[in-house]
């Protein structure tokens, strides 16, 4: 094999090289950019709110306190098909806040802070930092 | 002759450039710092009260690159607060899995909750985030000198705030052992003119868990930092 060959061959794997490189780092950043925040999730977090009940089309899923254990995200199953009537209620009966989650928006978050609730994307910023728990 | 010099350098620079765009854009100082994600909040703040109406904040921060997964977020950041609920005027250096930005985030019972994203400042580098509260509530937002944004919201600050915040404890709080994330020069507006703030910063948790396990905290009121104790730098 000449030189001419051989050079010829060796830019030829350096470029088959590269492109292989190219797309896999492509593949690399879709993947990165697709997370599970594209996903529909819902996490409700007690910050300093008040001991509150947490239902789903009716049915209480969750007694949530502030600084409480972890808190799992929510997810639609089976049995718990969006879209998904969900309430914050007061252990006195108080709807605090009602959202219809269609499951359309990706990864949701419900915050309690004090006696205001509020529903917003899930990687959205906490607010102040916490005061004592609300009663 | 021509291809003979210039195919090998050709092949050469085929491999650094994509090499090159795989590394583009990482900064050395994120860290996975190995944690589940627990749908809890973490702060390591100041939060000070010195007058029934506050017209400013502002802080020097470090614009850091954390690591952030899923659905968390890491930010560093100053607020105007006040009023019922959770009202709140907000900017700083924040990052989600996805981007990095300076944030603003403007909250009231009346409006609701809205995020304002602008171009990240240079990971590794210091600016200083400012907010200002006129007496018709217009809170005007500032990077650097630069004022990005100006919004009328009803309600009147009370609070000024200065923290590093995570949700998610799969998230990294902004620093490392070695290269805290500091938030300096930490001043509040009242009575017509700046003050250093007095107020000891403190870690604290939406959650039941201890953050000291997790965070460090050093520094002042006027000048504190704070660091991921599982990362290095």
């Amino acid at each position: 094999m000449g030189n001419k060959s051989r050079l010829t061959l060796s830019a030829s794997i350096a470029g088959l090289l590269s492109v292989v490189a190219i797309v896999g780092y492509l593949s690399w950043s879709f993947a990165s950019s697709s997370s599970s925040d594209r996903q529909f999730s819902l996490t409700v977090v007690n910050v300093d709110g008040p001991p509150v009940d947490i239902t789903i089309n009716g049915e209480v899923v969750a007694h949530l306190v502030c600084h409480g254990g972890p808190n799992s995200a929510m997810t639609p199953s089976a049995s718990r098909p969006l879209p998904w009537t969900v309430t914050v209620t007061r252990s006195d009966g108080t709807v605090l806040g009602t959202w219809i989650e269609t499951g359309n928006n990706g990864a949701r978050k419900i915050d309690i802070r004090s006696n205001t609730v509020y529903e917003v994307a899930a990687d959205q910023g906490g607010g102040p930092v916490p005061v004592p728990c609300a009663t | 002759m021509f291809r003979h010099r210039f195919l090998p350098l050709l092949a050469a620079w085929s491999l650094i450039i994509p090499l090159g765009l795989m590394t583009a854009g990482r900064v050395a100082a994120s860290c996975n710092p190995g944690r589940s994600p627990d749908g809890q909040y973490y702060w390591a703040a100041s939060s000070a009260f010195p007058s029934s109406y506050v017209g400013g904040v502002s802080s020097y921060i470090y614009n850091y690159d954390p690591y952030v997964t899923g659905n968390g977020f890491s930010y560093a950041w100053v607020m105007l607060a006040g009023g019922p609920g959770a009202n709140h005027a907000q900017i700083g250096d924040y990052k989600s899995a996805n981007s990095r930005n300076v944030v603003i985030q403007v909250q009231n019972s009346v409006d609701g909750i809205r995020n304002i994203d602008f171009a990240a400042q240079p990971a590794n580098s210091y600016t200083t985030y400012k907010i200002t509260a006129s007496t018709n509530n217009t809170y005007d937002f500032y990077v650097g000198n630069t004022e990005v944004l100006s919004q009328v919201r009803p309600w009147t600050p009370n609070n000024a705030e200065w923290a590093a915040e995570i949700w998610q404890l799969s998230s990294q709080m902004m620093g490392g052992v070695a290269n805290p994330e500091y938030l300096s020069y930490n001043q509040v507006l009242y009575n017509a003119s700046w003050h250093n703030n007095s107020v000891s910063p403190w870690l604290s948790t939406s959650g039941s868990g201890n953050p000291n396990t997790y965070f460090g905290l050093g520094g002042t009121a006027y000048n504190f930092w704070t660091w991921d104790k599982k990362c290095a730098s």
